[in-house]
Formats: C-alpha cells, sequence, structure tokens
C-alpha cells in the first residue's frame, strides 16, 4: 500500500515538474517576442458595448511603453478597461513572479492553442490568469485575469497576418454591477422605473473593442507624452 | 399701445424682488463653477463607482458642457419659484397696493391688460433664461474648456460629443423657455384671484414642491397621476440630451405645457373680466 502511495505522488511530481517546463518553455516564446517591444505607437478604433451606457465609436492613438505606461488619445471621453490591454504580457516579463502550469489544449475563434495556468507568486493584484496561447505561432489569442478588486476580465486577440505579435484587434470583456442610480440623484425623473425581475443577475457584461492600424513599434515615446494636458 | 407695455415692463423691472432672481442665478452658477474647479472629481468619483470597478473613463470629464447641464438640472428646480416670486405678483401687487382701479382707469381693455401683464411675466422669463444660458455657459466654457457631455441618467449614461452639443443646449434653453411659461402663467392665475402678494406666490411654490416630490417617487402607486402633472413634463428637456432623441415625446410635452399656460392664461382672462376690483 505505501509503495503504491509513493508511487502515486512520485508520479504527480513528475507530470506536475513535466507540465510546468512545457508551461514555461511556452511563455518562454512569448516573453522572448514582447521583449523586443520597448515603445509602441498605432492608431486605435474603439466601439463600446457597455450596457447603460450609450456612447459612439471613436478613434484615436495608443501609445505604449515599457515597462507599464498606457495611455489612448482620442478628442472624446472613452472607457477603458482598468487593465492596460498589454498587462497580461507585462506580468510575463520576469519569470520569477508567477508559477506557469499546462491545462491542456483548447480552440480560441478556431485556433488551437494551448492553456496556460499562471498563477502569480508575489502578492498583488493578480490572482491568477489563463492564457491561450496559439500552438502554431506562439501568440496570445485569449486571456482571462482574475483580479482581486475588479473580478474577471478577459481579452480576446485577432491577428491580421501570421507573424505579427501585436494583435489588429483587441476585445476586452468584464462584468459589473448594473448601474442604477436614484431618480433624486440623477435628476432624471421622467425615466420609467426600472425595477428588477426575481432572480435577475446584479451584474452586466460590458465590452470595449480596440481595432488597431499604423502600428509603429520603438518609435521613442517621451513620457510627457502620458501624462494628461493640463494636470 | 406699446406705451402701456413699456410701463408693465418698467414697473415689473423696478422692484427689487425682479433682481433678486437675476442675482441668484448669478450667485449660485459662480458657486456651482468654483465648487467643480476644487472638488468636482470627488463628485464625478461618487457618480461613476458602479462602472469604477472594471471600466476607467478617459478624456475631460469635467468641462463648460458638463458643467452648464449641471446648473441647468439644478436650476431648473429652482427657476420656477424664482419666476413665481415676480410674475405671482404682477397682478395682486398692485391689487394690494390699490392702483389696480387707477391702471384700469386707462383706456384698455381688461384683455389687453392682463395680456400685457403675460407679455411681461413672458420677457422675465426670458431675462431669466437669457442670464443663466449665457453666463453659466460662458463662465463654465471660459473655467473648463469644451469637452464632451457625459448624461447621467437613473439606469446609464450617455455621452454625447461635444460638436453635437450647442443646438442641444439652444433647444433645451427654449424647452425651459415654455416649461417656465406655464409655471409664470400659473403664478399670474393665482395672481388674478388674489388681493395680498404673498399668497399667489406661496400657492405656486406648494403646486410645484408637491409635484416635483411626486414626480420624484419610484412608486408604482403614482404611475397613473404623472402624466397629468405639468412639473412632470418640464423635465423633458433632459431628453434632448439622450440618443437617440425622442422627439414625439418631447414635441408632446411641449404641447401639454403650452396648453396648460393656455388654460391658465384663459382662466385668468375670464376670471379678470368679471373681477369686482373695487372692493
Amino acid at each position: 500500500m505505501r509503495n503504491l502511495l509513493l508511487a502515486t505522488i512520485t508520479f504527480l511530481s513528475i507530470g506536475q515538474t513535466a507540465f510546468s517546463q512545457d508551461a514555461n518553455a511556452i511563455l518562454d516564446k512569448v516573453r522572448s517576442q514582447f521583449q523586443t517591444i520597448q515603445d509602441l505607437r498605432c492608431d486605435v478604433e474603439m466601439k463600446f458595448d457597455i450596457p447603460g451606457v450609450a456612447i459612439d465609436q471613436i478613434s484615436g492613438k495608443m501609445i505604449y511603453k515599457k515597462p507599464d505606461k498606457f495611455r489612448v488619445k482620442t478628442k472624446g471621453l472613452i472607457f477603458l478597461p482598468k487593465q492596460n490591454p498589454f498587462s497580461q504580457l507585462e506580468i510575463l516579463d520576469d519569470p520569477k513572479n508567477y508559477m506557469a502550469v499546462a491545462a491542456g489544449q483548447a480552440k480560441s475563434n478556431g485556433i488551437p492553442c494551448h492553456v496556460i495556468n499562471v498563477i502569480p507568486t508575489n502578492n498583488g493584484e493578480l490572482v491568477l490568469m489563463k492564457l491561450l496561447v496559439g500552438i502554431q505561432d506562439g501568440r496570445i489569442h485569449e486571456s482571462e485575469l482574475t483580479l482581486k478588486r475588479e473580478g474577471t476580465v478577459q481579452y480576446f486577440n485577432k491577428y491580421a497576418s501570421g507573424t505579427d505579435f501585436i494583435p489588429t484587434s483587441m476585445e476586452f470583456k468584464a462584468d459589473f454591477k448594473r448601474f442604477k442610480m436614484p431618480k433624486a440623484i440623477s435628476g432624471d425623473f421622467n425615466s420609467t422605473p426600472v425595477r428588477e425581475e426575481e432572480g435577475q443577475s446584479k451584474y452586466e457584461t460590458g465590452r470595449v473593442l480596440m481595432t488597431i492600424s499604423n502600428l509603429d513599434i520603438n518609435g521613442k515615446i517621451a513620457d510627457a507624452e502620458f501624462e494628461e494636458e493640463g494636470s | 399701445m406699446i406705451r402701456i407695455l413699456q410701463a408693465e415692463i418698467i414697473k415689473a423691472f423696478a422692484r427689487p424682488r425682479s433682481y433678486i432672481g437675476l442675482a441668484s442665478i448669478v450667485a449660485l452658477v459662480v458657486l456651482i463653477d468654483t465648487s467643480f474647479y476644487f472638488t468636482g472629481k470627488e463628485y464625478i468619483d461618487l457618480l461613476f463607482q458602479s462602472f469604477d470597478q472594471v471600466f476607467s473613463l478617459e478624456g475631460n470629464i469635467i468641462n463648460g458642457n458638463l458643467i452648464t447641464f449641471i446648473i441647468l438640472q439644478t436650476l431648473i428646480i429652482q427657476l420656477p419659484l424664482l419666476v413665481a416670486l415676480v410674475t405671482g405678483d404682477l397682478i395682486s401687487g398692485e391689487s394690494a397696493l390699490g392702483t389696480l382701479r387707477y391702471a384700469l382707469t386707462k383706456p384698455i381693455s381688461r384683455f389687453k391688460f392682463i395680456t400685457y401683464k403675460w407679455i411681461t411675466a413672458m420677457l422675465y422669463v426670458l431675462a431669466i433664461l437669457i442670464l443663466l444660458g449665457v453666463f453659466a455657459y460662458l463662465l463654465s466654457l471660459v473655467i473648463f474648456g469644451l469637452g464632451d457631455l457625459l448624461v447621467l441618467n437613473a439606469d446609464g449614461l450617455v455621452v454625447i460629443r461635444s460638436a453635437e452639443l450647442f443646438w442641444r443646449f439652444m433647444a433645451a434653453f427654449v424647452f425651459a423657455f415654455i416649461s417656465l411659461t406655464t409655471v409664470a402663467s400659473l403664478s399670474l392665475m393665482f395672481s388674478a384671484f388674489s388681493d395680498n402678494s404673498i399668497g399667489p406666490i406661496v400657492l405656486t411654490m406648494v403646486v410645484i414642491i408637491v409635484f416635483t416630490v411626486i414626480s420624484s417617487f419610484e412608486m408604482s402607486f403614482f404611475d397613473p397621476v404623472m402624466p397629468l402633472l405639468f412639473t412632470n413634463h418640464m423635465h423633458l428637456w433632459r431628453r434632448l440630451f439622450s440618443d437617440p432623441i425622442p422627439m414625439t415625446e418631447i414635441m408632446q410635452s411641449a404641447g401639454v405645457l403650452l396648453l396648460h399656460s393656455a388654460v391658465f392664461f384663459g382662466i385668468t382672462q375670464y376670471h379678470f373680466n368679471r373681477k369686482d376690483i373695487f372692493q
């Protein structure tokens, strides 16, 4: 009986190590591609599908600079995910900060992918990250981040060419508590009262689609560009 | 005839109370602009906390358009009271002072007399709105600059791009004029029934406060009476900042308000024509 138990533990340990090694090897490829990027500038068109929010699509410029500077410049108001779209890549930058575990294979938008669970070892905001990395191209096609404060958020990436590392479209998806404001505060006395049905979820799913074009990688971006005008 | 109208206008604007409303608008606009300049971000964060968990709103949120909208939204509740302060006194004030009988010794019909009083009331409403519009809009734009408008509704948010806002504000001020016309007509009607200055003003305020409180309740019990309350239609200016704009609903409400004004004006004329001014 003892021999059987020892054999099982040994088998599981070897299996776990093998999975980790596989996962780390996959993430190494992703990291090495991301390491070639220091600064990024592109045009971006943003579309919003957020329940309770009526907002037109808008275009602007997106800039990113390592380690974590990110900004979208537009002439109007926009909704942005709290986590910048490159945050999942930033986490991978230092392998000491996480543990990677392979969790099989799955398809993202018809593309076969490795499923890798990334468990942070530091005590940061991220609790768990699930990445779907393309088997053929080694690029992130989908990511699901479980965060302490924000809950679970997802990114869906699409690539126009077979070689680009930066996606041509990034769709951000997250659940948030349904917006409801008393009339006395909003001043909206003429709205039809919103009465929740029994069993109706208090949460709704919001999406932000960012379509990228005119990509300029590693053209110098000054830190001042990330500061708000007038601030 | 023009001279009689001019005399009515001079009488109305010669009273110190006519400037209480105008002065309070200037003071409130300055106060709101100042408070937003120093603590506007806290206010926006409070309103936005439902989305704040996963989304951040980027851009010049606190801008001149938003502040003008907030000023309009805040003051639209108080403006009827300021209007009533002057228009509720137009007939009853003269009656209380004993000048009504002297005014009617002029070669003018009672119908025309009331019509001139009504026109004077409308001009006062117009003066208040022009002051509010010009002062609030210009001061806020100078301090906070241009930007998209974030409109907070009971069930969500609407972001209106800056380029679309000027005509919407103009339309909102026209709608506000129609709304305040109803209030001015109501207070003028009460004024025709009364022989003291305070009664019509207080009565107009009571009607507006009671109707507004009922409008703000979210209980289904009040749903059937909502369309009958003219104050409920007065808030429809806000729908001009919706996307899409419910034009039919807005036009219907404007029609209801104009109908109210016509009815109040008609009752005023009917009563005043039979009023014993020698008592």
